[in-house]
C-alpha cells in the first residue's frame, strides 16, 4: 500500500531530518514507529503523507509515485491526526468534523449530501463527541479536542490513517478507546494504519510491526515481539528496560528501571 | 433611505422615494433641484458607500481567514497604502494604459496593491517563519508608513490640488458619480463570487496549512488565489474612494462575533454588514460637521483603532490563559 525507497530529507541549516528510509506498509497492517525526540518520527510521518517533498528518494502510495497525485486525491487516501492541532477560530465541534467531508465533495459551491451526513454521525459515535457536538473547539479540554480531530480523518473515509502520537492529552482509558476503534477498522474494514507511538507497550499490543528511528535512521523493522528485547531497546534509547510477557496475551511489554530505586 | 435623506441639505422622505420613482417612471412629482441632489449627489455616493464597504469588508474577511489572523485587514496590512501609491502615481501623471482606458485606475491600484502584500508576506517570512500575526501587523505597519511617505512626496512634487488629494487619501465617497459604483462593481462581483466558491476551503485552511492539506485543499493555490482577489477588492475599492481605514477589521470581527467563524455565512453576511457600515459612518462624516465634511476615513479609522486595539489585547490575555 505505502512503499518508500530511500528517502533523505535534511532541513535547511539543521540536522538531518531523515537518512535513506526505506519501508513498505501492507494493505490492512498496522505499523508503528517508534524512536527517541528528534529521531525524524514525525518527518518519517510528512514526508509519507506528502507534506514533505524528501530532497531524494521516492514514495509510492498503492505502487504510484506520490508526486502523481493531486492534494484531493491524495487525501481521499490518506486521512492524518498531526501531533498539534492549531485553530485560529472558535468552529463548534461538529462544523470541525465536517471538514473531514471536504474532500468528497466538488472543489466548487461545495454540496452537502445525506452520504456526507451519515459519515460524520459515524465518526462522532466512534469518538464519542456527539454528545459535545455543539461547543466550541475552546470550549473542550484537549483529550476531547484530540477526540474531535480523530472523528475528522475518520469522516474523511480513508484506506490508510496516519497517526502521529494519538494518545496525546487522552487519559488511559480513552487511549484503550481509541485504539480499539482503530484496531476494528482495520479488522473489519481493512484499515491500513501507521502511528507513530512513545508508549512501547500500546505500540506492542497494538502494531504488527513496529519500525525504530535513530538519528534519522532506521535501525529496526521488525515483528513488535522480536524488536521487543532488551538489547535491541537499549540501542534505540540508551536506557534499561526489563522485558516482560504480557500476562494475558502473548505480547511483550516492558518495564521501566531506574539508575536509583534498585 | 436615511442616507440619501440627511445632508447638508436636508430632504424629506417622502421626496427621496418619489424622485427615485420619477428617475424610473420619467414622471415630475418632484421639484428638479431637490431631484438633482437625490439623484445625481445622494444615491450614488450611498451607493458607492455601500460597494466600497462590502468589498473592504470582504477583503477583510478574506485576509483573517487566509492568514490565520484575526487582526489582518486591508488597511493593518499596507495593501491599502499600496493601492493607493499606484492610485496616485496614476492620478498625477494622468497615465492611461493602452486597452484599459477607465480602468487603468483600479488595475494599477490591484497590480501595486497585491506587490505591496508580496512583499510583505516576504518580508515577514524572513522576520519569523510560521507568519505569526504580530510580525505581520508590524510589517503591514513598516509598509503603511513608507508607503504614505512616498505619497507624501509625490504630492510635494506637485504642489496644487495638494487639499483634494489630502482629502482622497483619508477616504472620501463625495461627489463621485454612478462610473465610480460601475468600476468597482465588476470586480466585486467577480471577488466574492470567486471567494465564495472555495469557502469550505478557506474554513479548512483556518486550521493551519499542513491540517488543510490533509484535508485534501491545494494550499498554495488556494491561498494565492484568495489573496490575490482580496487584494483585487481592496485595489478597485482605493481606486474609488481612497484608503478607508479598519472597515475591513471591524467589520468581519463583529460578524464572527454573531454568526460563529464557518467562511459561508460570514462571508455574505460580512458583506451586508459592511456595506451598512459604511453607508452609517458616511452619513456621520457628513452631518457631523454639517455644513463642512470630514474625510470618512477619519471616522471609520476613529471607531476602527480602539477596537483593533480591544482584540489584541484579547488575543494576548488568551494566549496567556493557554
Amino acid at each position: 500500500m505505502i512503499s518508500c525507497k530511500n528517502a533523505t530529507f535534511t532541513y535547511t541549516g539543521r540536522d538531518v531530518g531523515i537518512k535513506n528510509i526505506s519501508l513498505t506498509v501492507d494493505k490492512g497492517e498496522w505499523v508503528g514507529i517508534i524512536g527517541a525526540n528528534g529521531s525524524g518520527k514525525s518527518t518519517l510521518l510528512n514526508i509519507i503523507s506528502g507534506i514533505i517533498i524528501p530532497d531524494s528518494g521516492s514514495i509510492e502510495l498503492c505502487k504510484q509515485s506520490l508526486s502523481n497525485f493531486s492534494k484531493k486525491e491524495l487525501a481521499k487516501n490518506m486521512s492524518v491526526l498531526s501531533q498539534h492541532q492549531q485553530f485560529t477560530y472558535e468552529y463548534t465541534v461538529k462544523e470541525t468534523i465536517k471538514l473531514g467531508r471536504l474532500v468528497h465533495q466538488s472543489s466548487l459551491f461545495s454540496r452537502w449530501s445525506q452520504e456526507d451526513e451519515d459519515a460524520v454521525g459515524r465518526a462522532m459515535k466512534w469518538t464519542n463527541t456527539h454528545q459535545f457536538e455543539q461547543n466550541l473547539l475552546n470550549e473542550i479540554s484537549g483529550g476531547e479536542r484530540q477526540r474531535v480531530f480523530l472523528a475528522q480523518c475518520l469522516a474523511q473515509e480513508t484506506p490508510c490513517i496516519l497517526l502521529d502520537e494519538p494518545s496525546n492529552h487522552l487519559d488511559i482509558s480513552q487511549t484503550i478507546q481509541i485504539l480499539d476503534l482503530l484496531k476494528k477498522l482495520q479488522n473489519e474494514q481493512q484499515k491500513t494504519i501507521v502511528t507513530i507511538f512513545h508508549d512501547l507497550n500500546l505500540a506492542s499490543l497494538f502494531c504488527d510491526r513496529i519500525i525504530a528511528l535513530k538519528d534519522g535512521e532506521k535501525i529496526m523493522d521488525a515483528k513488535a515481539n522480536e524488536l521487543l528485547n532488551e538489547d535491541a531497546l537499549y540501542s534505540i534509547f540508551q536506557t534499561p528496560f526489563t522485558v516482560l510477557n504480557h500476562p494475558n496475551t502473548n505480547h511483550k511489554m516492558i518495564a521501566y528501571k531506574s539508575n536509583i530505586l534498585l | 433611505m436615511l442616507g440619501v435623506s440627511i445632508g447638508s441639505t436636508s430632504i424629506p422622505f417622502r421626496f427621496v422615494l418619489s424622485s427615485i420613482y420619477d428617475q424610473f417612471v420619467g414622471t415630475h412629482h418632484t421639484p428638479d433641484d431637490i431631484k438633482t441632489i437625490i439623484i445625481g449627489i445622494r444615491v450614488p455616493r450611498v451607493l458607492l458607500a455601500f460597494l466600497v464597504g462590502s468589498a473592504l469588508s470582504l477583503a477583510g474577511a478574506t485576509f483573517q481567514g487566509v492568514l490565520k489572523n484575526p487582526l489582518a485587514d486591508p488597511f493593518t496590512l499596507g495593501v491599502s497604502s499600496g493601492a493607493s501609491v499606484g492610485a496616485v502615481i496614476v492620478i498625477f501623471f494622468q497615465i492611461s494604459l493602452p486597452l484599459l482606458s477607465t480602468f487603468t485606475l483600479p488595475i494599477v491600484s490591484i497590480i501595486a496593491g497585491f506587490l505591496t502584500l508580496l512583499f510583505l508576506l516576504y518580508f515577514v517570512s524572513k522576520l519569523s517563519k510560521d507568519l505569526n500575526v504580530e510580525s505581520i501587523i508590524l510589517g503591514g505597519i513598516i509598509i503603511s508608513s513608507f508607503c504614505s511617505a512616498l505619497l507624501s512626496f509625490i504630492i510635494s512634487l506637485s504642489n496644487n490640488e495638494l487639499r483634494e488629494v489630502m482629502g482622497w487619501l483619508m477616504g472620501s465617497l463625495g461627489s463621485r458619480g454612478y462610473n465610480y459604483s460601475l468600476l468597482l462593481l465588476p470586480f466585486l462581483i467577480v471577488g466574492s463570487i470567486t471567494i465564495l466558491s472555495v469557502s469550505r476551503q478557506l474554513d479548512a485552511l483556518t486550521f493551519g496549512q499542513t491540517s488543510a492539506q490533509h484535508l485534501g485543499v491545494n494550499v498554495k493555490k488556494l491561498t494565492y488565489l484568495l489573496l490575490f482577489t482580496a487584494s483585487c477588492l481592496t485595489g478597485a475599492a482605493v481606486a474609488v474612494s481612497g484608503t478607508i481605514g479598519f472597515v475591513g477589521l471591524v467589520v468581519p470581527h463583529f460578524t464572527r462575533k454573531l454568526v460563529g467563524p464557518l467562511h459561508k455565512h460570514l462571508l455574505i453576511l460580512t458583506m451586508l454588514h459592511g456595506g451598512f457600515f459604511l453607508m452609517a459612518t458616511d452619513l456621520i462624516s457628513r452631518t457631523i460637521l454639517a455644513p463642512s465634511e470630514l474625510p470618512v476615513g477619519v471616522v471609520t479609522s476613529l471607531i476602527g483603532a480602539p477596537i483593533f486595539a480591544i482584540i489584541l489585547i484579547r488575543m494576548k490575555k488568551g494566549r496567556v490563559k493557554n
